[in-house]
């Protein structure tokens, strides 16, 4: 099927075509090869930058449904906690009851309740030189 | 019936002398790109006929290359960018395809499609006056036979003729078998013997 006289052409003929490629290849107009440049250097930028690794997004996200998990599940965890042996903690460990905790004072109600009393309250230097007066008297 | 080109894997075509030795280094990285982006663009651009699309292309194949092969051997580097450039231009090929196949679904698309492609054979880097006129149209009448190649013949006489890999790296290059290298480089040569013995 092959005659060496094709072969020997086509020996002549590769070597031309080339040629000719090469030469389109290098005519190229300032544009493209402006597009080209930019091309490269993004390539190069792109090894420079440090990028996350997926993994550590995986991670993270595994992190936060753990911990979504584990709030959900346990929406009591505060009161079954165990006071530690040898350590004096309270022997309860419950929140008090919101009532009991904003209690006031009748005296406290009234200044607070008193916009005078209250602006008083504000004045810091007042409070203190009351606070020495009552001491020292 | 002579069979021109059938041993076209035995031609003995000057290697390119242009991957670098030793440990990798981004100069040596910017000084491989350069010599390969041209050639690179007007290889693809010879299959998508649109330069954006193939600036596009090479843009990737650069990022892809440089990503996953920097740290490899610089005598590797030809044969891996090829490849790598390689698999962006069928998957270009992939998605026009089904983007063709939509529009033809749609009722558009091919209208005017075959102008379009005439347009585009023209190529804007016209040879001037002090390029040799037999070597222009020589070139035009090269180009137009490649682009109407089909992409694996095309890719495996570009890979062998143009690049100089051998019949076994343009089978890497390519993915395919040796046989079916020559093959492809068999039809194109043939092809392109017939379109082009009073150019060339």
């Amino acid at each position: 099927m092959t005659t060496p006289e094709s072969t020997k052409s086509d020996q002549n003929w590769a070597p031309r075509t080339r040629e000719l490629l090469d030469h389109h290849a290098e005519r190229l107009d300032p544009v493209q090869s402006r597009r080209l440049l930019q091309a490269r250097q993004r390539a190069l930028a792109s090894v420079r930058r440090p990028r996350l690794k997926h993994w550590a997004f995986g991670l993270s996200a595994a992190t936060a449904a753990s911990l979504l998990l584990f709030v959900m599940l346990n929406p009591k965890s505060e009161q079954s906690i165990e006071p530690l042996t040898g350590i004096h903690a309270p022997s309860q460990m419950t929140i008090a009851p919101i009532e009991k905790t904003l209690t006031l004072p009748d005296a406290d109600l009234e200044l607070i309740a008193n916009p005078d009393e209250y602006a008083l309250l504000q004045d810091l230097e007042f409070y203190a030189w009351l606070e020495g007066t009552e001491h020292g008297g | 019936m002579s069979a021109p080109f059938a041993n076209a894997g035995n031609l003995d075509l000057m290697k390119r002398d242009y991957a670098p030795n030793g440990v990798a280094t981004e100069s040596m990285l910017d000084h491989f790109l350069r010599s390969v982006e041209r050639r690179a663009f007007r290889h693809v651009e010879l299959a998508c006929r649109e330069r954006e699309d193939a600036l596009d292309v090479v843009q990737d194949t650069m990022l892809a290359f440089v990503r996953r092969y920097r740290r490899h051997p610089g005598e590797q580097w030809p044969l891996l960018f090829w490849s790598v450039l390689n698999s962006k231009l069928i998957d270009l090929q992939r998605r026009r395809s089904v983007r063709g196949r939509w529009l033809g679904w749609l009722g558009a698309g091919d209208e005017g499609e075959s102008e379009d492609a005439i347009q585009q054979v023209v190529d804007d880097a016209e040879p001037g006056p002090l390029v040799r006129l037999a070597d222009g149209a020589a070139t035009e009448a090269l180009l137009g036979a490649l682009r109407d190649l089909p992409l694996r013949q095309r890719q495996a006489f570009l890979f062998r003729v143009w690049e100089g890999l051998d019949v076994s790296e343009t089978a890497r290059a390519m993915a395919i078998s040796d046989g079916s290298v020559k093959t492809h480089l068999f039809r194109a040569m043939t092809n392109l013997r017939a379109r082009l013995e009073n150019h060339l």
